[in-house]
């Protein structure tokens, strides 16, 4: 899941408050998300793209038009988003950085059965905990082997863009390591930029990586610094 | 005509119980069943007596046994009992009445899982008569005759072109035009020639420089051959049986393993052939391949295992890879060793504790998997390599 900022004026088709997806709804949201699903952060074609109320419509309906609640996915996360008697609190795609503040979301090192990991930074973080739960639930479909094909789809995309910035970093890092010259630092710096292209906001999957593998790229960027000052 | 709308059956030799409608419309008028799930599911058990009740009502029963034949508003079945009376096969059909006696406007094909293996050379040495009608009706393999089919095929076009008989020459020429496109089609060439050899009373093939003929193709095309021959014969039967040349029956065609000796490309290309060469057949079949499950869009996919039916057309466009986990539950979509080797690595990723030898092997699994770009195998060995222990959390 990402943080974006949401653009100010709200979408003029709103303001009629018939309906919440036409066209410059739609422009407005891929726009603003960079392309992106806000849940899964694939990239969504325009044509594809359906939006979804954060506070659902059956139990927020005076937010159905609310540019605010509006959020642009991919058909899949759409229909897979449980379905909330009560809604509980969760974390708000367009306030700021909470999301990458609140929310890890990487993928699971040390268990085999569970791919990813989404958990709250602080334990008593509730609307992080009831978000994390909810993506998992986005990547873990129950029941209907179609659906679970296609989720398994997205994990194998997920996991190719990671195996690329993981090997991007190592080359960085391989670089940084003999790094002995100016030009061999410039390189090293130039490795690193890639992986950043990789993680910037328009990236597929960038803030899951970001939260992945982010304290790597720090600690790469110091390293070369290190190696640059000697 | 009646196709199959519903089969149900429990307790019946090793399958437990299967569910699972086929729902028939104005606009699609019947769906295919692809039947798959584990070896000793009840696959074959399942085809086999849906072939029986087929033939039995062929023959002239109404109902397979005993008391379990009855009539419901639109729908018919008929069910076997084995001697408990829990275990049982039920059909339902879309016609009110599935006729006792013959149906010369439809037909049932039934092919067992050996098929292929058995290809018998057949000498031909002129044109003789074959009573389809007869010969279709067991339960023996057609495709002895297939060869004598198509000799007699050709040497009527021959007699009709020598008797001014116009109508009845371009048919047939029409028919072998046909014939040579399905069979271009199945073997992948499109300049494969099909010919006819007068003198021996035999058809050559000559695909990309080599010659073979119906007794030498290799086991996948002679596979799709015996299906196609076998399919034709029965439509031909049905057709002589009318006196009407240009009738296209319809028909159940009732398959296991549909992809044996088939290469993959085969595989994927197989049900969209024969759906399409045979529009009006409804097809019951059993398959062990993801190509085959994601092939067409109007069958129903249904899991013995899972006891899961699912809609072709949800999996049309998904990944082999993601249909052998998801759909025939194999752990991973790849090899089980480099499976253990990543389980390993985690797990020792895992245990902060470890000896020094279990640290040993960790670079050593992190570095032989990088190498192979497996999963989470790089993250680690980077970790590793900037001095991190790793994390009973992460």
């Amino acid at each position: 899941m990402i943080d974006v900022t949401r653009s100010d004026l709200a979408p003029e088709s709103l303001a009629r408050r018939q309906s919440w997806n036409d066209d410059d709804v739609l422009l407005r949201l891929h726009a603003d998300f960079h392309g992106k699903c806000y849940l899964c952060e694939s990239k969504v074609q325009l044509r594809n793209l359906q939006v979804d109320h954060r506070l659902p419509r059956h139990t927020h309906p005076e937010l159905s038009h609310d540019w605010s609640d509006l959020c642009p996915t991919c058909g899949l996360c759409n229909q897979r988003r449980p379905r909330y008697a009560e809604p509980p609190a969760l974390l708000d795609p367009c306030a700021g950085e909470e999301v990458r503040t609140r929310l890890v979301q990487r993928l699971c090192l040390s268990s085999s059965e569970h791919r990813f990991r989404f958990s709250a930074r602080d334990v008593d973080d509730l609307a992080a905990t009831a978000t994390a739960a909810e993506l998992l639930t986005l990547h873990s479909p129950p029941h209907n082997a179609a659906k679970r094909a296609k989720a398994k789809e997205l994990r194998d995309e997920i996991q190719r863009a990671h195996e690329a910035l993981s090997e991007t970093l190592m080359s960085a890092w391989r670089a940084a390591q003999c790094a002995e010259t100016d030009d061999d630092v410039r390189a090293a710096h130039d490795k690193l930029d890639e992986a950043r292209a990789r993680l910037a906001p328009d990236a597929e999957f960038s803030a899951l990586l970001s939260s992945a593998l982010g304290d790597l790229v720090d600690a790469i960027a110091l390293m070369i610094n290190q190696q640059a000052a000697r | 005509m009646a196709y199959i709308t519903r089969i149900q059956g429990t307790g019946v030799r090793n399958l437990q119980s299967l569910d699972v409608e086929l729902p028939a419309s104005e606009q699609q008028p019947f769906r295919h069943l692809l039947l798959t799930g584990p070896n000793g599911s009840g696959k074959s058990g399942v085809l086999e007596f849906v072939g029986n009740c087929l033939a039995a009502c062929r023959s002239g029963k109404s109902s397979i046994d005993m008391s379990g034949g009855e009539t419901h508003g639109n729908r018919t079945f008929m069910s076997e009992m084995s001697d408990e009376r829990s275990s049982h096969i039920r059909l339902w059909f879309t016609d009110a009445f599935w006729k006792a006696q013959a149906d010369d406007r439809a037909f049932v094909m039934r092919s067992p899982a050996r098929r292929g293996q058995e290809w018998v050379p057949q000498p031909v040495r002129g044109p003789q008569e074959l009573d389809l009608k007869t010969l279709t009706s067991g339960q023996g393999d057609t495709t002895r005759f297939l060869k004598q089919f198509l000799v007699n095929q050709r040497t009527q076009q021959a007699f009709a072109l020598a008797d001014g008989d116009q109508s009845t020459a371009q048919r047939l020429q029409r028919w072998f035009g046909e014939l040579e496109q399905q069979l271009r089609t199945v073997m992948g060439d499109p300049a494969l020639g099909f010919t006819f050899d007068r003198k021996a009373y035999t058809f050559r093939f000559e695909s990309r420089g080599y010659a073979f003929d119906l007794d030498t193709m290799a086991d996948g095309h002679s596979a799709v051959f015996s299906l196609l021959g076998d399919l034709l014969l029965r439509v031909q039967a049905c057709r002589d049986a009318l006196g009407d040349q240009t009738f296209d029956p319809t028909g159940i065609a009732v398959i296991d393993e549909l992809e044996t000796h088939l290469h993959l490309e085969l595989q994927e290309q197989i049900l969209p052939l024969l759906t399409s060469f045979f529009p009006r057949v409804q097809f019951i079949v059993a398959t062990h391949s993801p190509a085959v499950i994601s092939s067409v869009d109007n069958a129903v996919v249904y899991d013995l295992g899972r006891h899961e039916a699912t809609l072709s057309r949800d999996y049309v466009g998904v990944r082999y890879g993601a249909l052998m986990t998801e759909h025939f539950g194999i752990s991973e979509d790849f090899d089980r060793r480099t499976e253990a080797e990543l389980k390993e690595l985690r797990e020792l990723w895992a245990n902060v504790k470890r000896s020094s030898d279990e640290q040993t092997r960790m670079q050593r699994l992190a570095d032989e998997l990088s190498r192979r770009s497996y999963g989470v195998a790089r993250e680690i060995q980077l970790r590793m390599a900037m001095g991190q222990h790793g994390s009973d959390a992460a």
